[in-house]
């Protein structure tokens, strides 16, 4: 059984295309929230670790400020979590099949680190928290 | 009846579509009414927002974001009611304990302020005894 909101959806493409869009969105926010819960950070603790201002964090939790992959990965760093992003492959072009799925994992980005003498040294800057 | 089936919850309206008239396209006299407030550009982007978050709602069991749920007052029994929140709109429901797996939704209401409006409370804890208390 299925309510008026799911009829609304299958009413046209412009509907299914808009919850397509919202969904993903709380997914995606959703996700963060738990390992925010699951690591005891808060969003002014989490905008600290992005060198971001509350605000900027808060307009993207609820949605308000679109979210780039590059912003979901500085999320995810932050974190100490590595993002997994899985996107269903659509075979004949009008049925969603069950099988194969690719897996993009999108890691933190390596240090590099110069010797001088018996010293190491990053020589990457990073940025310091506002 | 007018249901939402998820894999970890059943979504279920207090408000049901009257004899004759087709559950899946019905909608409810409060939602109408909630989203009536909103202007006419918005209505597509909230009626989307409401379908996502309900639909992770039954499909997870829960809704962690401030920004799409709320715990709001307090029931008969002592436990809690909660707002799915899509912009200004609320879906006010409550975890059944005598149907379990379902989330029933007393309403909707388009929230004016900050505080929760008395007559929205006293809304739920009216469906809530006629649900919970049979």
């Amino acid at each position: 059984m299925s309510d008026f909101l799911t009829h609304w959806t299958n009413e046209s493409s412009e509907n299914a295309k808009l919850v397509a869009q919202e969904l993903l969105i709380t997914e995606v926010t959703e996700a963060i929230w738990e390992a925010m819960e699951a690591a005891g950070i808060t969003k002014t603790e989490l905008a600290n670790r992005m060198g971001a201002t509350k605000g900027y964090v808060s307009q993207l939790l609820n949605g308000s400020r679109n979210m780039t992959l590059r912003t979901l990965s500085d999320i995810c760093c932050a974190l100490g979590k590595k993002p997994s992003i899985t996107v269903d492959v659509e075979r004949d072009g009008t049925k969603w099949q069950t099988g194969e799925r690719k897996t993009v994992a999108l890691g933190a980005r390596k240090l590099r680190y110069e010797r001088t003498g018996d010293t190491i040294f990053s020589s990457e800057q990073w940025r310091s928290a506002a | 009846m007018v249901e939402y089936q998820g894999t970890r919850l059943n979504i279920r309206y207090c408000e049901q579509s009257p004899v004759g008239a087709d559950p899946t396209t019905w909608q409810p006299p409060s939602w109408q009414e909630a989203l009536a407030h909103i202007p006419l550009a918005k209505r597509p982007r909230i009626t989307a927002q409401m379908a996502a978050r309900r639909e992770h709602l039954a499909k997870t069991g829960l809704l962690r974001s401030p920004d799409h749920w709320n715990t709001e007052g307090d029931l008969p029994n002592g436990k809690h009611f909660y707002a799915i929140k899509a912009d200004k709109i609320r879906a006010y429901g409550w975890f059944s304990l005598r149907d379990k797996g379902v989330f029933y939704i007393s309403h909707f209401a388009f929230k004016k302020g900050q505080k929760l409006a008395r007559a929205d409370v006293n809304r739920v804890v009216a469906n809530w005894r006629q649900i919970e208390e049979q």
